[in-house]
């Protein structure tokens, strides 16, 4: 995904950010997009969503105890899956923290690959192999075997690193910690970011994780933008 | 053996003994390979097979068949780049293309190997060759059109009265193909068959091979009488499902998806368009008065337990026969044929368009 700074945009940026999205409906994507806590629209264009990114955007609203079962994706009760939640319980039978399994799930995959098109939780548990999709969905299923709310979040992530800014298309977890969803990439751990500043802009949930997934994919993945321009120090 | 020729090549001895050693289910099948050289050092090998259809497989597991072979031979391969894909039609048979460069190491020397093979096929029919060294693209080209145009390899039974094969476009890259045909079965229902290969390289190191293949039967009367459905991503049959009615009447979509066993009730007064009332629907769009049209439709690669609305908007003000598909999220804006059949298109994306 292309990402340009606007012109004497400052380096590194600072914690709000505004940014424009180039998108194929900007009037359906601007409305996703409102529905975002920490993220403002702040106008919109032809095939352009004008967007301030604040720190950490979750999509907002939700009952966490509705993300709390085992579905047809994040399928926690099958034997694959259970193997490696009892390996994640803590010794004392507390709850693992949300960032150590997050750890653990970077660990277990150990192929990160683009190869596999979208797996079950159950799959990724058996198969160790997969990209952002399969950490996002294998970490979901680990936080709800253990307790946390947890769902799949789809959008698009910018990396920011001395002198360079990269934009990709990604899927990660948020996880409800009693008060808020939070977000939770198992793709990088967060003693794993080194220098990197990463900025997450969620453009909407895996709502179906039935049989019928993929369209909820699908309905998601098209919100994504196709570039991003002018990224700027939010005035 | 020996059997098919390729016209104007000369005959050497197969030099891939991995072909005997992979375990591999479409090598393994070939019946018939023919090894022959051109002006370069490494010989020509050609296959045909008849029982297999997975084009994007075969010609996966052919390249990685003879990168293996390059390896047993010259070293340990290294540095692997896809270096080319392609796809498009060759004596009638949609065909598939794929390069790998990569560097073989040997005894500290290190050497530049390639590897490309092309697959095409219909039915149960596909034929293959490969070459070990670079260059050679448009010869490699010529004598794999000579070797598919040159077999006799029989009728498709019942054969098709209408054939069509679409090149899938994505960038300026042909990463795969559409082969569809339509006959008419013992019955007198019409027989509708969509064979759909892909390779595709999500990084400069690696491939995702995906072939699909479905059926449906559609009577007389243009109702969708049943349908199936398979996928193979990677060589690995991903869902394996059909569409039948229940003796009640209702319909039943299921089978195995992603190796778990599904199977939805869908209601039964419904009627999905199978792809040949789809095809129909697209002509009575252009010759009535109508603006849209909308149907139902099973596509179980998106959602296997419902159908979905389909709704065909006319956009033909300014281009001839063009028109805007919705499916779900999924807006597909294309020029169609008088057949009905989409001659090229763009699709773009966004909710609530």
């Amino acid at each position: 995904m292309r990402i340009e700074r606007a012109p004497g945009a400052s380096q590194p940026l600072g914690d709000s950010v505004v940014s424009t999205l180039h998108v194929g409906n900007a009037a359906g994507i601007a409305e996703a997009l409102s529905g975002i806590d920490g993220l403002d629209v702040l106008g919109r264009g032809d095939g352009t969503v004008r967007i301030r990114h604040r720190a950490s955007p979750t999509i907002a609203g939700g009952d966490p105890a509705q993300y709390l079962e085992s579905t047809w994706v994040v399928d926690f009760d099958e034997p694959a899956v259970r193997a490696l939640v009892d390996s994640t319980a803590a010794g004392d039978g507390a709850q693992p923290a949300a960032a150590e399994l997050a750890r653990f799930v970077f660990g277990h995959i150990a192929h990160k690959t683009y190869a596999r098109s979208f797996d079950l939780a159950s799959q990724v548990a058996a198969g160790a192999a997969g990209d952002c999709t399969e950490h996002a969905v294998f970490l979901t299923a680990l936080a709800r075997a253990h307790g946390h709310p947890a769902r799949v979040v789809v959008g698009s992530l910018v990396v920011e690193t001395p002198g360079e800014l990269q934009a990709f298309g990604h899927a990660w977890t948020e996880v409800h910690d009693g008060e808020r969803w939070r977000i939770y990439d198992a793709t990088i751990p967060h003693d794993e970011a080194g220098q990197a500043r990463l900025r997450y802009t969620p453009v909407g949930l895996l709502r179906d994780e039935g049989p019928g997934y993929a369209l909820s994919m699908l309905e998601v993945a098209v919100r994504m933008p196709t570039r991003i321009t002018e990224v700027a120090d939010s005035p | 053996m020996g059997l098919y020729t390729v016209p104007g090549a000369v005959q050497a001895v197969s030099e891939f003994p991995s072909l005997q050693n992979r375990p591999s289910r479409r090598l393994l099948a070939a019946q018939h390979a023919r090894s022959t050289r051109c002006k370069a050092e490494s010989p020509l090998e050609c296959y045909l097979i008849t029982s297999g259809r997975d084009l994007a497989s075969f010609a996966n597991t052919l390249a990685e068949a003879n990168i293996e072979a390059m390896g047993t031979r010259y070293g340990t391969v290294g540095n692997r780049r896809v270096f080319h894909t392609g796809a498009g039609e060759v004596a009638g048979m949609p065909y598939l293309a794929l390069e790998w460069l990569y560097t073989v190491e040997k005894d500290a020397e290190l050497r530049v190997g390639f590897t490309k093979v092309r697959v095409a096929g219909k039915g149960e029919t596909a034929f293959a060759c490969a070459h070990n060294a670079i260059g050679y693209r448009a010869t490699f080209g010529e004598a794999f059109a000579r070797f598919v145009g040159g077999t006799e390899t029989g009728d498709a039974e019942p054969p098709p009265f209408y054939e069509d094969i679409a090149q899938i476009d994505v960038g300026d890259r042909a990463p795969g193909i559409v082969y569809s045909a339509y006959s008419v079965d013992a019955d007198g229902d019409i027989l509708a068959e969509l064979a759909q290969s892909l390779i595709i390289p999500v990084d400069p190191s690696t491939i995702v091979t995906n072939d699909s293949y479905s059926i449906s039967y559609t009577g007389p009367d243009g109702a969708l009488i049943s349908a199936f459905d398979i996928s193979v991503e990677n060589g690995e049959i991903t869902s394996n499902l059909s569409l039948q009615r229940n003796e009640n009447g209702a319909w039943v979509s299921g089978g195995t998806l992603q190796g778990k066993d599904i199977e939805y009730e869908i209601d039964g007064s419904l009627e999905p368009a199978g792809e040949w009332r789809q095809l129909a629907a697209v002509r009575e769009l252009f010759a009535g008065d109508e603006e849209t049209l909308s149907m139902l439709a099973w596509i179980p690669d998106a959602d296997p337990t419902r159908f979905m609305d389909a709704t065909l908007t006319r956009d033909d003000s300014e281009v001839d026969r063009q028109a805007t598909l919705a499916l779900g999220p999924i807006s597909l804006s294309g020029r169609f044929d008088e057949s009905g059949h989409i001659i090229d298109g763009d699709v773009s994306a966004g909710p609530g368009r």
